[in-house]
């Protein structure tokens, strides 16, 4: 049974708000979510290799069966069983059986297209995260079907030569890739209270979770790295991206904390760090225009911190 | 009480959407205006102590000709003696005295920097960072900020890491420059100056969970890379000092996750036991079966049981935990 303070006991009847008993307690903390879903990756590469070496399959078909064979058991695995070694045994298969899913596909429609490689991961993963009918699952989907989708228009620009696209269609791209996740993120969210108890929420709210965690993740992956010097690039003008993926990692930052979670703001707080650092590495941009930016942001900063201290006090 | 409790507790009494809103403001779940106002500010002032440390890290990477060696050191030194006085004037716990300590510490890793631009010292790298890490201790200890503190684990780590040769894939395969069993030295010392450094932490009375969890992280991968050593090439003396650390390690976790009534030490633990022990069948059973089939599957089947047995027994710990506190 879940554990409420004498206050909030009292706060929640006289709201007229407590009329039945207290649920049993099922809440499972984010770390242990991160330990199964960490372990479930590791036991599916030999999955994978379990797979292959048995049945060698050479030919799509032959690949895309066994991936079809891997989710289907997984489905009936998450399907009849609440035991936990089922459910990384499951969890492990479906991973394995997406990875031979995307490999089949991506050969059958003969893409070489990275990007459209990204799509069809896009796909996958919004399929089997509406069909999988496991927690932990939708949480690892959901995640990786918008950093796929993040990629997606990310490869559109990739170019290692750096020269081909102008920095202008590079971010019109960044926009597509970002802005969707922010704003379905933003979505589930803010209507949080007319989908907690409904039957959507069992695709809901591993969703907002795993959108507000992409959100962090996708900007860094967005970052246009091959463009900068280091690479030989040529794309001047790119150095001020790094501050979108700042400003999208704040953004996230707010959201979790919205939601209380403190795992996600954490992410957020270092998705920020990196962006700063990818800032730093950004050598198109001279150093002391980048620094002049900073500390320009750094007094802006300071002086609304003050503003509201001084409200505050007031 | 936390979100999945919440939506146990809504589904439980069938509220309304406005009454899940109202429930969550009862119970201080959502933030209001006087917590959007504190957020605001405490977000401020990360964006601002981070964007003028970025800036001053800009400013010394662009070494600036106009202003000369003597202006670029006596520019930073200003800003030193500006973050230390700060300090002094507001002292922590004011949030002013905090920022203050913060850029001090920060801006000692700049002046090295400088420092290295300009004068060859014949310094390696990682005697830098140990360097910055020890000096900046005493900015870390009275302003009992975890940021501070958690910038100068960062350094220390990241001399760790350079002085064990981690940085690279060098460290699986041996060095011309380090030994075999001289490199499991330094890994093993990586691992306890970690646990040491969180026994420091919890002896001034720094005992933030997540600023706890970082010497164990570290510790933890430090385990798994010596692991990894050990498993291929070791000696008895290697596997003496690699099963000394990760006992340690598994010891201070577990009296740790009892202290504070979280899990989560336990949990870096069973992450670190779950890979230690993979690591460990890979090589026998790859050795020790013709083909790669049953191994791969064996161990698929291994690593899906540890998931599922510590899960459990964590889970049922955080429920313990949840109904002691």
């Amino acid at each position: 049974m879940i554990k409420l303070s004498d206050s909030d006991i009292i706060r929640l009847t006289s709201a007229g708000l407590l009329e039945r008993d207290l649920p049993a307690n099922t809440s499972s903390p984010w770390m242990l979510k991160l330990l199964l879903g960490g372990a479930a990756w590791l036991a599916a590469i030999f999955v994978i290799a379990f797979i292959a070496l048995l049945f060698e399959p050479n030919t799509e078909m032959e690949a895309g069966v066994l991936g079809a064979l891997l989710l289907g058991g997984a489905a009936l695995l998450f399907a009849t069983s609440r035991a936990l070694f089922a459910e990384q045994i499951a969890l492990a298969a479906s991973l394995a059986g997406q990875g031979f899913l995307l490999f089949a596909i991506a050969r059958g429609i003969d893409v070489d297209s990275p990007r459209a490689i990204a799509f069809v991961a896009c796909a996958i993963q919004v399929a089997v995260f509406v069909l999988l009918p496991n927690h932990l699952s939708r949480l690892l989907s959901a995640f990786f079907a918008a950093l796929a989708w993040a990629m997606a228009w990310r490869l559109g620009w990739l170019d290692w030569s750096g020269n081909t696209q102008s920095a202008f269609a590079g971010l019109v791209d960044w926009i597509y890739g970002a802005v969707p996740i922010a704003a379905l993120a933003a979505a589930l969210v803010f209507s949080e209270a007319r989908w907690l108890t409904a039957p959507l929420s069992r695709w809901f709210l591993p969703a907002t979770t795993s959108l507000i965690a992409a959100l962090c993740v996708a900007p860094i992956v967005l970052l246009p790295i091959e463009r900068s010097a280091i690479f030989g690039g040529g794309g001047a003008g790119l150095a001020p991206w790094p501050i979108l993926s700042l400003l999208t990692a704040l953004g996230a930052l707010a959201a979790a904390r919205y939601l209380g979670s403190a795992a996600l703001m954490a992410l957020a707080i270092v998705s920020a760090i990196l962006s700063t650092v990818a800032f730093y590495y950004e050598l198109t941009m001279p150093l002391l225009a980048k620094s002049l930016l900073m500390l320009v942001m750094a007094a802006l900063a300071f002086a609304a911190h003050g503003y509201l201290r001084k409200r505050e006090v007031a | 009480m936390d979100r999945q409790q919440f939506i146990d507790l809504a589904t439980s009494q069938a509220w309304s959407p406005e009454q899940i809103a109202r429930a969550a403001q009862l119970l201080d779940l959502r933030p209001g205006v006087a917590h959007w106002w504190r957020f605001s500010m405490s977000l401020l002032r990360g964006v601002g102590s981070g964007s003028l440390c970025a800036g001053i890290v800009c400013f010394v990477a662009a070494n600036w000709q106009d202003f000369g060696i003597w202006g670029r050191f006596a520019l930073l030194q200003l800003a030193f003696v500006a973050a230390v006085a700060l300090a002094w004037w507001r002292p922590p716990p004011d949030i002013f005295g905090e920022v203050g300590c913060f850029l001090a510490a920060f801006l000692i890793g700049c002046l090295f920097a400088l420092f290295g631009q300009h004068y060859q010292t014949g310094a390696d790298v990682h005697e830098l960072f140990f360097a910055w890490a020890f000096i900046g201790l005493p900015f870390a200890v009275p302003s009992r900020s975890g940021a501070t503190a958690a910038l100068l684990i960062v350094v220390f780590n990241v001399g760790l890491a350079l002085w064990a040769s981690v940085f690279g894939l060098d460290v699986l395969i041996g060095s011309a420059i380090w030994g075999f069993e001289s490199r499991q030295l330094a890994l093993a010392v990586a691992v306890f100056a970690n646990l040491a450094v969180l026994a420091a932490l919890w002896a001034s009375g720094l005992r933030a969970l997540w600023l706890l969890a970082l010497p164990l992280i570290a510790a933890a991968v430090y385990t798994s890379l010596s692991c990894a050593m050990t498993a291929w090439d070791g000696s008895v003396a290697a596997w003496a000092l690699f099963l000394s650390g990760f006992a340690a390690l598994l010891a201070i976790a577990h009296i740790l996750s009892n202290r504070l009534l979280s899990v989560l030490p336990d949990t870096i633990a069973a992450a670190a036991l779950i890979v230690v022990s993979t690591i460990v069948l890979v090589r026998i059973l790859f050795d020790a079966l013709s083909d790669g089939i049953l191994a791969s599957l064996l161990i698929a089947i291994w690593i899906g049981g540890c998931a599922a047995f510590f899960g459990a027994r964590l889970l049922a710990r955080h429920r313990a935990y949840g109904a002691a506190a």
